[in-house]
């Protein structure tokens, strides 16, 4: 759902740490403008995956925001070295990466590296709030195995698979009449919530 | 089989927001914008100087395919990316849009259409300024490019079911 830029509810980025790893010169100023215009005031500037690195070594990051061109290294590498091997709590930091080009794959190679989002340039206030603040509610899972780190990548719900069933004895998607009468809304809390019993 | 976790680590951003004081929505969104006004003179620059770049990476490529070289002029190209769009220009943000596409898709294809790049290199220049070639202008040069673009495309559908 995007986010009404005229609402008047309330967000406090003030004492959020974050980190931004973009290349140097315009690019970075326009995420800068756009954090402290959203009130973050403690934020980490790096150009670079090296310093990059260095500071997520010795800094506990509420936020990051990663660039995957930098001079010295691709930033998804970034991403899935954080995710693998950044100290606690930065591997389970929220991460979201701002792209120019977002071709299919490169999307694709956001979502696998390990980083939450992917937001398409040019950037605009409304969109990069919209996902900080779907990022912060959504507290998604982390998935770990052998090939991938970081949130889990199944994260919108899309019903069973329309493929008809897949084997010969699964059950018609028909819904037989109720057997038994529904319960009522009594029973039901009876069963489901705590209560006091009076001795 | 690789061994699947899943856990949920607590995330304090999610906390932060909800604390007292901060900003209303709009009000972010508005000091954002302002913010980005205030460097919109840096973003020009930015702009000129990144479509000169392109234009001396274009004029330095070899007749024949070289992924190495025109990953340079995407990459330049993505350097442009996100630029024209904070300073209004947003036909060149398009155009932009498209050379890193094409290039992309040159690299992928392993074939290099010199005369599809050097139209979106000269389009670079005409759409820097918009007001000169009026919307009609604007409209037939973007068409134009996406043309050029869909026909790469096109070959290179065509290439890879032969």
């Amino acid at each position: 759902m995007a986010l009404d830029i005229e609402s008047r509810a309330r967000f406090n980025l003030k004492s959020a740490t974050i980190l931004l790893v973009e290349t140097p010169g315009v690019n970075m100023d326009i995420l800068s403008q756009i954090l402290m215009g959203f009130g973050a005031k403690a934020m980490h500037r790096c150009d670079s995956a090296v310093d990059a690195r260095t500071t997520i070594g010795r800094t506990e990051m509420d936020l990051m925001v990663i660039s995957p061109f930098l001079a010295d290294e691709c930033g998804y590498e970034l991403v899935q070295w954080i995710r693998r091997e950044a100290p606690d709590p930065n591997k389970f930091a929220p991460i979201i990466m701002v792209s120019p080009h977002t071709e299919q794959s490169k999307v694709a190679r956001a979502r696998d590296c390990g980083a939450h989002f992917l937001v398409a340039k040019p950037l605009t206030p409304a969109v990069i709030l919209e996902r900080i603040i779907w990022v912060a509610r959504s507290q998604r899972p982390f998935v770990s195995c052998d090939t991938y780190v970081g949130p889990e990548r199944r994260f919108k719900f899309e019903g069973p698979p329309a493929t008809g069933g897949r084997r010969r004895d699964d059950l018609p998607e028909t819904v037989g009449e109720a057997v038994e009468p529904n319960m009522s809304q009594d029973q039901i809390d009876a069963l489901m919530a705590p209560r006091k019993v009076a001795i | 089989m690789s061994e699947v976790h899943y856990y949920r680590p607590k995330m304090k951003l999610a906390k932060m927001l909800r604390e007292p004081g901060g900003k209303t929505v709009a009000e972010a969104v508005r000091d954002a914008n302002a913010g980005l006004e205030s460097i919109s003179a840096d973003c020009m620059d930015e702009v000129d100087a990144f479509i000169g770049r392109i234009e001396a990476t274009f004029a330095a490529l070899p007749a024949d395919f070289d992924a190495e070289a025109l990953h340079g002029l995407y990459k330049a190209a993505n350097g442009l990316i996100g630029l024209p769009g904070i300073v209004g220009l947003s036909e060149l943000e398009t155009a932009a849009y498209s050379l890193a596409d094409l290039t992309d898709r040159m690299i992928a294809a392993g074939r290099f259409e010199r005369e599809a790049a050097r139209v979106h290199v000269q389009a670079l220049r005409l759409l820097r300024r918009p007001d000169a070639l009026g919307v009609a202008g604007l409209g037939e040069v973007l068409a134009g490019l996406a043309q050029v673009r869909d026909k790469f495309r096109a070959m290179d559908v065509q290439a890879a079911s032969d």
